[in-house]
C-alpha cells in the first residue's frame, strides 16, 4: 500500500473517530464535574480497529462496580493519533509497558480535551500493561479488557493496590491498611471472608460471597471482573477527587444464630455493614 | 501486575480510608409456625440503604407418637401384664411416660 492511500486511510479513520468521541460520551454521562478518561492508542495502523477497541474497554469499565452504579459520572475521550506515544516495556519486567506521558497528555491537551487519567493501549499482542499515577497501558490482546481495567480503574483511578502475591517475603505487621489490604496479624474487624497472600504473603485479602460462591478481586485475578467491597470502599475518596462524589449502597452481611425450629423460637441475628461512602450505618428491623 | 505508583504513594494515601464495620444485633421470638424473612435495612447518611434476609422456619409442636403392647392381653386373675410402651416424637423432643393401668 502506498504511503499515500495509508494516509488517506489514516485521515479518513481519524475523522470517523472524532465523531464518535462524543457518541461515546454522551452513552455514559451528561455534562458535569465528572471522571473523564481519555483512551488513546500507540502504533496502530488502522484506526477503526482502535476505535472498536477503545469502545469495548470503556463499555467493560461501565461494566464494574463502583463505575457501573455511577457510569452517568463518567465520560471517555476517545482520541486516535498517529503519533508515536513512545510505549515500551520495562528493562526489568517485560510485562510493564510504560508510554512517555508528556506525548500522551499532548495528544489530548491538542485535541481540546482534560481528562483526569489517560489509558493507552499499544497495539501489540504481547501481554502486558502498567497503572501509573495518570497514565495506564494495556496491550491489546485477548485480556485487554481485564488488563485494562485493573491498570486504570484498579490502580491509576482508585489507586489500589495488587493483591497477588508480589513480594516473597513479609513486611511489617502494623495492624492497618496497606491499600486495600490489611497487614495485621489476625484477619481485620470487617464484613467478608479473609485471607492471606495479599502483596505480601503476610497481608490479609477480603474475599466476596456471591450467588455462586467466594469470588476474588479483579486485583487479584484477570478472571474476576469485579472489585471485593473493601477495594470499593477505598477507591471512592480518591475517585470523587476527580469528579462529583461516587457513592454506594451499604453492604450488610447478616447472621442468624437459629434459622429453624419449634415455636416458640427465639432469633438472634447480627447485622455487619459497611458504609461505603462513609459515615454511620443506621438499621431497621423486620420480622416478617 | 506491579503499579508505579506503589513507590511509597499508596502509604500517603491509605489515611483516606473509613474502614469501619458497624455491627448490631437484635433478638425475636417467633410464637407461630410459619416461614418468615427476618430482615435487616442499612442506611447511610445519605440515605442510600440495603436490606438483607435470613429465612426462618418455625414448625408447631407434633405430639408424640405411642404404641402400647400388652402380654399377656387376656387371662384370670390375678393376672400380671407386662406393658411396652415405643415412643417417638417427630420434632425429636425428649418424650417422658407416666402409667395408667385403668383398675
Amino acid at each position: 500500500m502506498s504511503l499515500l492511500w495509508r494516509r488517506l486511510l489514516l485521515w479518513g479513520s481519524i475523522a470517523v473517530a472524532l465523531t464518535l468521541i462524543w457518541a461515546v460520551a454522551r452513552v455514559y454521562a451528561e455534562p458535569t464535574d465528572t471522571l473523564d478518561i481519555g483512551i488513546t492508542g500507540d502504533d496502530y495502523l488502522w484506526m477503526e480497529t482502535f476505535q472498536t477497541q477503545a469502545e469495548a474497554v470503556a463499555a467493560y469499565f461501565v461494566t464494574i462496580e463502583p463505575f457501573k452504579s455511577n457510569a452517568s459520572l463518567m465520560r471517555f475521550f476517545i482520541v486516535p493519533t498517529q503519533r508515536d506515544l513512545y510505549c515500551s516495556r520495562s528493562s526489568t519486567i517485560s510485562r510493564v509497558i510504560v508510554c512517555n506521558g508528556t506525548v500522551v497528555r499532548d495528544v489530548f491537551t491538542e485535541a481540546g480535551y482534560d481528562p483526569d487519567k489517560i489509558l493507552v493501549l499499544w497495539n501489540t499482542s504481547t501481554y502486558g500493561g502498567s497503572g501509573g499515577d495518570f497514565v495506564c497501558t494495556s496491550y491489546t490482546g485477548s485480556q485487554m479488557k481485564p488488563v485494562a481495567a485493573h491498570e486504570c480503574l484498579g490502580h491509576t483511578i482508585g489507586t489500589l493496590a495488587d493483591e497477588y502475591l508480589s513480594s516473597s517475603f513479609s513486611a511489617p505487621n502494623q495492624d492497618t491498611w496497606f491499600g486495600q489490604c490489611w497487614k495485621g496479624e489476625q484477619p481485620p474487624d470487617y464484613v467478608g471472608t479473609w485471607v492471606q497472600r495479599c502483596n505480601y504473603p503476610n497481608f490479609w485479602r477480603q474475599q466476596v460471597l456471591t450467588s455462586t460462591g467466594l469470588k476474588n478481586s479483579l486485583m487479584y485475578s484477570l478472571s474476576t471482573p469485579r472489585f471485593n467491597t473493601r477495594s470499593i470502599e477505598y477507591m471512592l475518596p480518591h475517585i470523587n477527587r476527580m469528579s462529583d462524589p461516587f457513592r454506594m449502597p451499604p453492604v450488610v452481611e447478616l447472621a442468624a444464630d437459629e434459622t429453624d425450629g419449634i415455636a416458640p423460637l427465639s432469633v438472634t441475628l447480627t447485622a455487619r455493614g459497611v458504609a461505603l461512602n462513609g459515615g454511620p450505618l443506621t438499621y431497621a428491623w423486620s420480622w416478617n | 501486575m506491579r503499579a508505579i505508583w506503589r513507590s511509597g504513594i499508596g502509604l500517603a494515601l491509605a489515611c483516606l480510608t473509613v474502614g469501619v464495620a458497624w455491627g448490631e444485633t437484635q433478638t425475636h421470638t417467633y410464637t407461630a409456625p410459619g416461614t418468615y424473612d427476618a430482615c435487616v435495612t442499612a442506611t447511610d447518611q445519605y440515605g442510600l440503604s440495603t436490606t438483607t434476609c435470613v429465612p426462618v422456619s418455625v414448625r408447631g409442636n407434633s405430639a408424640p407418637v405411642v404404641e402400647l403392647v400388652a402380654d399377656p392381653a387376656t387371662g384370670l386373675a390375678p393376672l400380671a401384664v407386662t406393658f411396652t410402651a415405643t415412643l417417638s416424637d417427630p420434632d425429636g423432643d425428649t418424650v417422658t411416660t407416666t402409667w395408667d393401668y385403668g383398675d
